[in-house]
């Protein structure tokens, strides 16, 4: 599946649920992709400046996927990395790793906004 | 076997320091039991003495945890998210301000990312080819490694091995090299522009990603060490054995008795269902070692259990104490015990003090303080020592009298003063021969009835 697509003179990323325009990603959708990233079905569509019209979408494009083209290259050193990745502990304690998602670590990231203040707010 | 008897502050327990000091030294080990040691706990203090014995097994249990928290512990997700929202900020800033860039902000190295240097192959193969270079450079097991590998083969392969290292060196180096340029460049740019510029330094979604499955294989490990398991079961020590049963903390209260300090967890303890959440609420409270937080997990209880596989009753745990204190003497090579009676009631005495001490002094010396018969004489000491205070002119005279059992006479060490055998046992051990002879009238008459 494409996580990166040019389509239409435009460049388009998957939120999870649909495309969307590369210029309205934020972190939250860049770590939707590095989820999949290490994944079989995780695709991109090649950087080809010609195939985008839009000036700020080729900055955003490029960048991004260059920076997932470096991981791709190194994606069976990383799943080598992980698969060693506190393993006497996982097979001790019998840790079921496979059902383990990332909910609870999207709540503490959430915890993060609750800190920005809004000057507004600030009585003085 | 030796027992020391005497009367009230005549230098018993003095006696025995003494010996204690003079035979304690670097080539001898000595277990001096004293007075009250054995006494029987309430529950929670023979709970503690357990726990505190046993901690070795909570350690071994968590040791792959631990070295989980640790790593992970490490980790600065509020760093690496702050970075991530800087990178998208700046990088959408400067795609939606294509009317400020100028020629320096439009050169392609303006927006060029660096190579993300990994060194895990590098480092694998360093490895190997210390181990190669080991089994070459070895002389005592050259037959034995020449047997299976010949010579040329080794080397071979450490000229193969070594060329790939080489060439996986000289890449990181060029890529280094690459980096600094790009970077310097980038710098040069960013000064003569008044263009944004894109923040993505320290961005690396190899290391990102890296971070995040060590929170969520983190989770997984600690989700698991909560549940309650029993871990272990010791062997059977005497009748009894020893559960050690891990399971998750109920409230705030039993993280601060973990603690052992005066902090509160109730905000902690709020994140407790989820490990990472919970983990970060540790690390923002002070006066926690971060190299400790590992024990917040889950605690691990003890239980001690008799022939039955109950529970022990009080009784039975002042026996486990006693056997537990008696099987560690027997790694010292000789053992001083003071009044063992303060512990226990005579039957206890007789039956199980008495036979584990005498079982004892078949391997090592033995010296008991006692002034009750049942230990004095039912242990059948094979010499015993009397310890006698007299006040001469107004000050304080101690005298040692010592024999062996038949003996009719005690006598000091030269010699010069002797005491009739009997009559001190009977004064010590029996309150005198009229106390004696009555007990044994009164016992007697409960016989006729």
């Amino acid at each position: 599946m494409k996580y990166l697509k040019i389509d239409n003179n435009k460049g388009f990323y998957w939120d999870g649920n649909s495309y969307q325009e590369i210029d309205k990603i934020n972190r939250e959708s860049l770590l939707v992709l590095l989820n999949a990233a290490e994944t079989n079905e995780f695709e991109l569509d090649a950087y080809d400046e010609s195939l985008l019209a839009n000036k700020a979408h080729q900055v955003i494009y490029e960048n991004i996927h260059s920076k997932f083209e470096q991981f791709l290259n190194d994606k069976d050193q990383f799943k080598t990395e992980v698969d060693t990745l506190y393993r006497e502990a996982v097979s001790k304690y019998s840790a079921d790793i496979q059902n383990e998602n990332l909910d609870d670590i999207k709540d503490i990231e959430s915890d993060d906004d609750e800190e920005d203040i809004n000057p507004e707010d600030i009585p003085f | 076997m030796n027992i020391i008897v005497g009367g009230r502050s005549s230098g018993k327990t003095y006696l025995l320091n003494k010996l204690r000091d003079i035979f304690d030294t670097e080539e001898k080990s000595i277990k001096y039991i004293e007075q009250f040691d054995l006494v029987r706990d309430d529950e929670k203090k023979f709970n503690k003495r357990v726990e505190k014995d046993k901690s070795a097994i909570r350690e071994a249990y968590l040791k792959e945890f631990r070295i989980a928290v640790e790593s992970v512990t490490q980790i600065d997700r509020r760093a690496t998210n702050h970075k991530l929202e800087k990178y998208v900020e700046t990088l959408l800033d400067f795609a939606s301000s294509e009317k400020l860039q100028d020629e320096y902000s439009k050169a392609v190295l303006f927006k060029e990312t660096v190579y993300q240097i990994r060194r895990n192959q590098e480092e694998e193969l360093e490895r190997l080819l210390g181990a190669v270079a080991l089994l070459l450079k070895d002389i005592t097991y050259k037959g034995t490694i020449n047997k299976y590998v010949s010579e040329d083969s080794l080397q071979n392969l450490f000229n193969d091995l070594t060329n790939q290292y080489k060439q996986i060196l000289e890449t990181r180096l060029k890529k280094e090299w690459v980096n600094e340029l790009i970077k310097a460049t980038r710098r040069h740019l960013e000064s003569k522009t008044s263009s944004p510029k894109i923040d993505d330094s320290g961005i690396d979604f190899y290391q990102i990603k890296l971070e995040r499955e060590r929170v969520r294989r983190f989770n997984a490990i600690a989700n698991s060490v909560k549940k309650e398991i029993e871990i272990k079961e010791t062997e059977a020590f005497g009748k009894f054995k020893i559960r050690a049963i891990a399971s998750p903390y109920t409230g705030a209260q039993g993280l601060h008795e973990e603690s052992g300090k005066q902090i509160s967890f109730t905000n902690a303890f709020t994140k407790y269902h989820s490990p990472i959440a919970f983990l970060e609420e540790l690390k923002s409270i002070e006066g926690l070692e971060k190299s400790e937080l590992y024990r917040y997990f889950c605690k691990v209880i003890y239980q001690v259990l008799n022939e039955y596989d109950k529970k022990v009753s009080g009784g039975e745990m002042a026996e486990f104490n006693l056997l537990k204190v008696l099987q560690d003497a027997r790694q010292y090579e000789m053992l001083l015990v003071d009044e063992p009676e303060s512990s226990f009631d005579n039957l206890f005495l007789k039956k199980n003090v008495n036979k584990a001490i005498k079982d004892i002094s078949k391997d090592m010396p033995v010296i008991v303080v006692t002034h009750n018969n049942t230990v004095g004489m039912l242990m059948e000491p094979d010499y015993i020592l009397y310890t006698q205070r007299k006040i001469i002119d107004g000050k304080d005279e101690y005298r040692v009298f010592s024999g062996s059992p038949g003996d009719k006479e005690f006598k000091t060490a030269d010699g010069g003063e002797t005491i009739s055998s009997y009559d001190t046992l009977l004064d010590t051990l029996e309150a005198g021969q009229e106390a004696y002879s009555t007990r044994k009238e009164l016992y007697d008459s409960f016989k006729k009835i």
